[in-house]
């Protein structure tokens, strides 16, 4: 066992948990609602909200996240998805990089633009890209909608989590294609 | 009498990858992080605190309650580094570095030195300055080097 969510269904509900709350803080901060506002439209006291958002529950109800996102008008997804851990050695995903990448993405209602023919980099040679391609990332399939806009809004995103380095790489392929 | 001689440990079950990661420094009872943690570790208090460690490990910006660098104090705390639980009003101080200056300048690894347990927001200089000692205490660059050699062709113990 290499990650704390491995050790049981419990300890990774509780990560899931953590997650949703993080990024409910997030963007409780982001919206400039306060927490007393945000109370009283939970009908609850601020101090339970601060107890909520610090000590989120360890397997809080699907209704409980719902009651806690819709006042704020967001909604919550559950997302299944593979990442090529099956060990769970990685730790999961990082909910706020999915509504980030969605985002990136132009917020997609549907799944058309998944079936549409898009543009691809040519990163051949590419270290960085190399590297990831041949760790069978995820983020080189976002390489290749990279020339268009939504493409280099996704490097803006990738840029934010990496560092820089990869998106440096990655824009230099782009231009060269 | 020996000379003192602290160990780097990575937190154990956290996703570190090559770009960062935290460890706690071992090796004297000042050291109060690791004996802290070492307490909290299996408690929702621990997986707390290895969320947030993975959350700072995969560039999640830092957030005020969550954990954060000192910047805005003096230059001379802007490498120090907490990890903090304000349900357990408990903090973990420590610093952060580049000890692969060579083969992987990018590489950042925070280690966790002492703790403290405080209601009140307000950064207590004290907590800092241990920080400080500690980071700049030789046993700790030589439990760093020993932890990650530094030189061409050399690889991680």
């Amino acid at each position: 066992m290499k990650h704390w969510t491995q050790a049981n269904t419990s300890d990774f509900a509780y990560g899931i948990s953590l997650d949703f709350f993080t990024q409910l803080d997030d963007q409780i901060e982001a919206s400039g609602i306060s927490r007393k506002d945000l109370s009283a439209k939970l009908q609850v006291t601020p101090s339970a909200v601060s107890q909520t958002l610090n000590n989120p529950p360890e397997n809080p109800h699907l209704e409980t996240l719902v009651q806690y996102a819709r006042p704020l008008g967001r909604k919550v997804a559950i997302v299944l998805y593979d990442d090529n851990d099956p060990d769970n050695d990685k730790g999961p995903i990082y909910s706020g990089i999915f509504e980030k990448a969605w985002r990136a993405l132009g917020c997609p209602r549907d799944l058309s633009i998944f079936n549409e023919s898009v543009a691809t980099v040519n990163a051949t040679g590419d270290p960085i890209f190399t590297r990831f391609a041949e760790a069978n990332h995820p983020i080189v399939d976002d390489l290749r909608i990279a020339p268009s806009q939504s493409g280099v809004q996704i490097h803006k995103e990738i840029e934010n989590v990496t560092g820089g380095l990869y998106a440096q790489r990655a824009r230099a392929a782009t231009s060269a294609a | 009498m020996s000379p003192l001689v602290f160990t780097v440990e990575l937190v154990p079950l956290v996703a570190h990858t090559d770009k960062r990661a935290v460890a706690i420094l071992r090796g004297d009872a000042g050291l109060t992080a690791g004996t802290e943690y070492d307490e909290i570790a299996d408690t929702p208090i621990g997986k707390r605190f290895k969320h947030k460690m993975g959350l700072w490990i995969m560039f999640h910006p830092d957030t005020e309650g969550k954990f954060h660098r000192f910047k805005n104090i003096d230059e001379k705390y802007k490498d120090c580094f907490v990890f903090i639980d304000l349900d357990a009003q408990l903090r973990l101080y420590g610093f952060s570095c580049h000890p692969t200056p060579q083969n992987q300048p990018r590489f950042e690894l925070v280690v966790l030195t002492n703790s403290a347990t405080k209601k009140e927001n307000q950064t207590d200089r004290t907590d800092l300055n241990h920080v400080l000692m500690w980071k700049n205490h030789m046993a700790t660059k030589l439990a760093l080097i020993k932890k990650y050699p530094d030189k061409k062709d050399e690889k991680k113990s």
